[in-house]
Order: structure tokens, then C-alpha cells, then sequence
């Protein structure tokens, strides 16, 4: 060996100076713009949801005002249009996703024991997609003919009378599916490729499972939205007719095809938030999940499912029967995953220690309200009830039931239970409980109402109303604005919580299950003190 | 003499990543062919992006899951060598030696703190980072034992 002991680099030997110094992090604002670090960008996601929270919130603000009372009082009916659109897509594209994605930027390498997502770079990119495409589908509401106001369903010919807005509403819509796939790209190819030894699949936290196959939807879900809008705007401006009836083409094909994408897109928003849920109620129940690989089997199942249920959501448009009959049973048939997991949190309780920290309370809140839209969903899913329902107040019950108290505050309780991994900061438990006891009356002040009104035949997306819907629309309205009011205290007290606060512990909670609990918090210089062990 | 072999953790083995990407592409096949079946053919070109997206990220892995580290300590020197997957036009191998009693080990904590902490071996003013792909705690296994060594006069009591 004697001869190599003189010190020189072999080949590349310029490089082994500074070959290094690229990794550390920038400063200041480059720091955020570069980063590659899972736990930045799951930080930078999650802000990010906060802030389009309060966008979208705005947004229904406005139209719950407009509708306090009928008669117009404060917006023209286009500009409610746009309302109505913009709220829905803001929310679901550039708030509850990427909330999601950032909870799993953030504790899926921690939870199966790797360094860091599996392509970081990418992730990098997934993110900043999210911001400037929401940018530009902000901005249509600035510009001649303002924003989108057919709908979030985006249904020809009415949405391709938009003004100027309509092909930079398309390409808004094309980069944030971009976003999406790509983050889901990196989750699953993270949830396959990093996993510590001895993770096998059935070890894995719900969680994580939950979202593999979240990202198996999304994969498989996305082309065909990115193919329906592409074909609205070639419709629009090439002279195609894929739903132009003068052409030959035919608009209630654009339903099938949103819906195909659609319906699955509502299981992705759900799913993690079985998943969040699925990690809290266990460890303030202090036993383990019941029924774990039967929660894995009822996720995959209603997995496949939401590919052949689209048609719910068009039983009027003039199928044939037998079409009605086998959307009708098919959807039905999600039912019974759905039962089996909501018995499994049930008996997962059933015999615990419990205690009602504010994650647990928005978990129980979770059950409870997720559970009515179920069955308001089973409702809807009757396909000769649904002619009396669809397009009603009713419909939008059902889905703030299971959007609002279901994946919301499912992401609001995964903020909370986490919050002290993330920032080695105790939240405030007493201001998180009033946040919690404000949100979960006001919700249900705002949604239950309008069951009443869809069923006395109230129709949706609409800013003026006959006089016999007053009284519910203002106890909603009253009810939406208690909503928007109770959020801002969240906002206050995650920002209180990144500024200061008691110490939290590595294990934060009594006893947690989990390998992100063996991590000190905040999360640290060193993830594990070795090799996690896998029990 | 003592020699270690660094490799980053990879649970993902080329069989199973083809079935993976199989079943996924299979998925997504299923759904292209169908809706240009019915006439919607521009869902196949997002189709075929996205399974080529997803082919380079699974390859991407797959080699990077290849790069290799080794460091040799002797009573004279500690050499490093690193074999990045190949890169075009060279072999990705990088070789350095430095003298065993003026080499330091040094694990600088990640900073911002939650950032992962990088593991350096130096001598003479030049320093080589190793390990950049194990997680914090695997790093800090390996700096406390080659520290051990470092420390050492004579490798052979050395713990083996
Ligand atoms: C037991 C499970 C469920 C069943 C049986 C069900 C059934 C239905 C049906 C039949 C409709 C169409 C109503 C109509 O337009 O006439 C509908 C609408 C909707 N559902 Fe569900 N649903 C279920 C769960 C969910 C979940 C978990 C979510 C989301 C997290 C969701 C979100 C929506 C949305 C957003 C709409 C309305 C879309 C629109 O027209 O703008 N549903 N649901
Ligand atoms: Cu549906």
C-alpha cells in the first residue's frame, strides 16, 4: 500500500475540492426555491395549503353573502358563477391536494425510514408547478370576460363560453394535474424504492399505504383529465368536434370522460385522509389499529371501485337502464369497504384508554360527520331518488359533508398531531380545542341546512333564490361565516407554533406507534441512532 | 486492514420494479386504449408521457441504487473510492488517497438542523464527503467507527 500514501486524487481530481459544497442549503429565499430537502418541501406544500384555504375560503365568503338572502345584493350573477367555479377548483386543486402531498413529503420517509423522497429534484419541481400555475388561474378573474364560470366541471358548451380566460383556465388546470402526477411519481416510487430493511408492504403504516394507492389513481386518473381539457380546447380552437354536436361530436361524452377522471379524484382526496385518521385514533386509543390488513384490503378495493361509479353523477342525462342499474350497484358497493373501515375505527376505540386531545377530536369529528356524507352519498347513489336530488342543494351537502369534516378536518387533525414533530413545539391545547369545538358546530350550522334545501328542491349554483329557501340559507350563511372565522384562529395558532411554545418530546404523545416517533423533534441531524428496527 | 463498503438502500429489486412498473403501465394502458377506442385518442399521448415520465424515475432509482463506496484503512493510508453509475463519456469512478495520520473525520450536523448531516473525510486541506446516500443515523455509525480507527496506532488491536 505504500504507494498510493502520498496524497492525490485519482481520476477527476479537480472535483474532489469542492465536489461537496453544492449540498449545503442556499440562504434566505433561495434556500425555499432550490431546496430539495423532503421535509422543506412538505413544509413549503403544506403553507401553501394554508394560504389557498383562506383563498378559496374568500371566495366562499362571497357567495354565502350573495346568498344570505335572496334578491342580488352584492355580486352580479356572472361574477357568482365565477365564485362558485373558482372556489371548487382552488380548493380541491391548489388546497386539499397538495395538503396531502405535503403530509406525505413530510412524514413518508420518516415513517418508512428513509434519508429523503426518491427524487428530490422532481419533488422540488412538483412544487413550484403549484404556485404559478395557481397564479395563473387566479389572474383569470383580472382579466376581459373574467374568470371560469361554468363550473368546476368544466361541461361544454356552457364552459366554452368563457371570455379571454378560458385557454389559460385549461393550461392552469393542465400544470396542476402536472403537479400532482409528478408528486404522486415521487410517492410512489419513494414508498418502493426507500423503504428500510425489513419494511415490508404489510408493515407499512396505513398512511403510507393509503397513499400508494392514492398514487396508483392518480397515475392512472390524470391523462384522461388531461386529455378532456385538451379536447375542450381543441374544440374551441381547431375546430375539432369531439363534443360539438354540430360537428358530431356530443357534449355528454365530455361527462364521461370528466367523470372517469372525477370520481377517482374524489377517492384521492379522501383516501390519505382515511390514512391521517387511520394514525391518530390508535394512539389516543393506546392500542393498535383493529383490523389492519383488512383496512389495506377495504383501501385497494375502493380503489378499483371508484373506476366503475363515474356514472352516478349523470344518471340523468338519458342512460340506459341497464347503465343505471349497474352505476346504482356498483356504488352501492363502495359502501361496504367504506363500513368495513368505519368499524374498524370504531373498534379500535372500543376498550381503549381514550383521551380527546385536539387530533383525537377532529378524528372523532372525522367518523361522525364523513359517516352522514356516506349515507347522503348511499342517497344519492339510488338512481331514480337521484333525478329528485341531482343538482341540488343536497348534492352539496353530500360532498362539503365528506370534503369539509372529512378530508378537511382529517388534514387539520394530521396538522395538529404532527405539528410537534415538526416544529418541537406544543401547539396551544386550549386554543386547539376551542378551534376545534368552533369548527365542528359551525360546519355542521353551515351543511346540515342545506340537505332541507335540496330536498324542497333548491338547485345549486345559483345567487338568487325563491323566497320559501330564506330561513336555511341564512342559518347557513351564518353557520359559513363562523366557519371562515374559526379557521383564522388555526392560522393563528400553527403560526404560534412555529414561533414558540413548551418542548415537545421525541415521542410527543403517550406511546405512539410508529418510527417517526423515534425521531427526536423537531426532526432532526440524526433520523435514527441506527438501523430503525422493524417489529 | 480494514475495509468498508458504503450502498445506498434500495428496496426496490429490478424484478419487482418491472412488475411495478408493469401493473402500473398496464393500468394506464387499459384506460388510454379504452378512451381512444371511443374516439378520445388525445388521452393517449398524456398516457405515454406519463409512463415515460414514470420509466425514467424507475430507472433513475435503479441505477442510482448502484453507486458504491468503498473506503480501505491501512496503517499507512485510507483510500476512498467512489463509483457513481456511470455517467456518459466516463466510468463515474473517483479515487482518492490520503495519508492515515493526517486524515480527520468530521459529521457536520445538517443545517438548517433538520437537514441531513454529511459525513467528511479530510487531510491537508482537501476533504472528500462520503456516505452522502445513508440516513443520518447510518452515517453517524460509520463516522464513530472510523473515527475508531483513525484514532488507532496500531490497526492491528484494532476492533475487528
Ligand atoms: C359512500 C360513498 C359515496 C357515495 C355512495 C357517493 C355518491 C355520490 C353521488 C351519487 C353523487 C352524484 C350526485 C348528483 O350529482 O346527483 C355524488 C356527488 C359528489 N360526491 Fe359523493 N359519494 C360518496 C363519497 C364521496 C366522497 C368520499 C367524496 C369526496 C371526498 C365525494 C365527493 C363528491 C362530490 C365532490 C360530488 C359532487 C360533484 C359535483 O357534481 O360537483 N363523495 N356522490
Ligand atoms: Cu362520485
Amino acid at each position: 500500500m505504500s504507494t498510493t500514501t502520498h496524497d492525490h486524487a485519482g481520476h477527476n481530481h479537480d472535483h474532489a475540492g469542492h465536489a461537496h459544497d453544492d449540498h449545503g442549503p442556499g440562504k434566505g429565499l433561495s434556500r425555499w426555491l432550490f431546496t430539495t430537502n423532503h421535509k422543506d418541501i412538505g413544509t413549503l406544500y403544506l403553507l401553501f395549503a394554508l394560504v389557498m384555504l383562506f383563498v378559496g375560503g374568500a371566495m366562499a365568503m362571497v357567495i354565502r353573502l350573495e346568498l344570505f338572502q335572496p334578491g342580488l345584493q352584492f355580486v352580479n350573477p356572472d361574477f357568482f358563477n365565477q365564485m362558485t367555479t373558482m372556489h371548487a377548483l382552488i380548493m380541491i386543486f391548489g388546497m386539499i391536494m397538495p395538503a396531502f402531498v405535503g403530509f406525505a413529503n413530510w412524514m413518508i420517509p420518516l415513517m418508512i425510514g428513509a434519508p429523503d423522497m426518491a427524487l428530490p429534484r422532481l419533488n422540488n419541481w412538483s412544487f413550484w408547478i403549484l404556485p404559478f400555475a395557481s397564479g395563473i388561474l387566479v389572474s383569470t378573474l383580472f382579466m376581459p370576460g373574467g374568470g371560469p364560470a361554468g363550473g368546476w366541471t368544466l361541461y361544454p358548451p356552457l364552459s366554452l363560453q368563457a371570455g379571454n380566460s378560458f385557454p389559460f383556465t385549461i393550461f392552469a388546470i393542465h400544470l396542476l394535474g402536472m403537479s400532482s402526477i409528478l408528486g404522486s411519481i415521487n410517492i410512489i416510487v419513494t414508498i418502493m424504492n426507500m423503504r428500510a430493511p425489513g419494511m415490508t408492504l404489510l408493515k407499512m403504516p396505513l398512511f403510507v399505504w393509503t397513499w400508494l394507492i392514492t398514487a396508483y389513481l392518480l397515475i392512472a386518473a390524470m391523462p384522461v383529465l388531461a386529455g378532456g381539457v385538451t379536447m375542450l380546447l381543441t374544440d374551441q380552437f381547431f375546430g375539432t368536434s369531439f363534443f360539438q354536436a354540430a360537428g358530431g361530436g356530443d357534449p355528454v361524452l365530455f361527462q364521461h370522460i370528466f367523470w372517469f377522471f372525477g370520481h377517482p379524484e374524489v377517492y384521492i382526496i379522501i383516501l390519505p385522509a382515511f390514512g391521517i385518521v387511520s394514525q391518530i385514533i390508535p394512539t389516543f386509543s393506546r392500542k393498535p389499529l383493529f383490523g389492519y390488513a383488512a383496512m389495506v384490503y377495504a383501501t385497494a378495493s375502493i380503489g378499483f371501485l371508484s373506476f366503475i361509479v363515474w356514472a352516478h353523477h349523470m344518471f340523468t342525462v338519458g342512460m340506459p337502464l341497464a347503465g343505471e342499474m349497474f352505476f346504482m350497484l356498483s356504488t352501492m358497493l363502495i359502501a361496504i369497504p367504506t363500513a368495513v373501515k368505519v368499524f374498524n375505527w370504531t373498534a379500535t376505540m372500543w376498550r381503549g384508554s381514550l383521551t380527546f386531545e385536539t387530533p383525537m377530536l377532529f378524528s372523532l369529528a372525522f367518523l361522525f360527520l364523513f359517516t352522514i356524507g356516506g349515507f347522503s352519498g348511499l342517497m344519492l347513489a339510488i338512481a331514480p331518488a337521484d333525478f329528485q336530488y341531482h343538482d341540488t342543494y343536497f348534492v352539496v351537502a353530500h360532498f362539503h359533508y365528506v370534503l369539509v369534516p372529512g378530508a378537511l378536518f382529517a388534514a387539520i387533525a394530521g396538522a395538529y398531531f404532527w405539528l410537534p414533530k415538526w416544529t418541537g413545539h406544543m401547539y396551544d391545547e386550549r386554543l386547539g380545542k376551542i378551534h376545534f369545538w368552533l369548527s365542528a358546530i359551525s360546519v355542521n350550522i353551515t351543511f346540515f341546512p342545506q340537505h332541507f334545501l335540496g330536498l324542497a328542491g333548491m338547485p345549486r349554483r345559483i345567487p338568487d333564490y325563491a323566497t320559501q329557501f330564506a330561513d336555511w340559507n341564512m342559518i347557513s350563511s351564518i353557520g359559513s361565516f363562523g366557519f371562515g372565522l374559526s379557521q383564522l384562529l388555526f392560522a393563528y395558532i400553527v403560526i404560534k407554533t412555529i414561533r414558540g411554545g413548551r418542548k415537545a418530546t421525541a415521542e410527543v404523545w403517550d406511546q405512539p406507534e410508529g418510527l417517526e416517533w423515534t425521531v427526536p423533534s423537531p426532526a432532526p441531524y440524526h433520523t435514527f441512532d441506527e438501523a430503525p428496527v422493524v417489529k | 486492514m480494514h475495509s468498508f463498503e458504503l450502498r445506498p438502500n434500495s428496496s426496490l429489486t429490478p424484478r419487482a420494479a418491472a412488475w411495478f412498473y408493469g401493473s402500473l403501465v398496464a393500468v394506464l394502458l387499459c384506460v388510454a386504449i379504452g378512451c381512444t377506442a371511443l374516439g378520445f385518442w388525445p388521452v393517449l399521448p398524456f398516457a405515454g408521457l406519463e409512463a415515460a415520465v414514470l420509466l425514467g424515475a424507475v430507472r433513475w432509482v435503479q441505477r442510482r441504487a448502484t453507486a458504491r463506496e468503498y473506503i480501505r484503512v491501512d496503517d499507512a493510508s485510507v483510500v476512498i473510492e467512489k463509483c457513481r453509475p456511470g455517467r456518459r463519456g466516463d466510468d463515474g469512478r473517483m479515487a482518492y488517497a490520503f495519508q492515515r495520520p493526517w486524515t480527520r473525520i468530521e459529521l457536520r450536523r445538517g443545517r438548517p438542523a433538520h437537514w441531513p448531516s454529511r459525513l467528511l473525510l479530510s487531510s491537508r486541506g482537501r476533504s472528500v464527503e462520503i456516505g452522502a446516500f445513508l440516513t443520518d443515523g447510518e452515517r453517524q455509525g460509520l463516522k464513530d467507527r472510523l473515527a475508531e480507527l483513525l484514532a488507532n496506532d496500531d490497526l492491528s488491536t484494532g476492533r475487528n
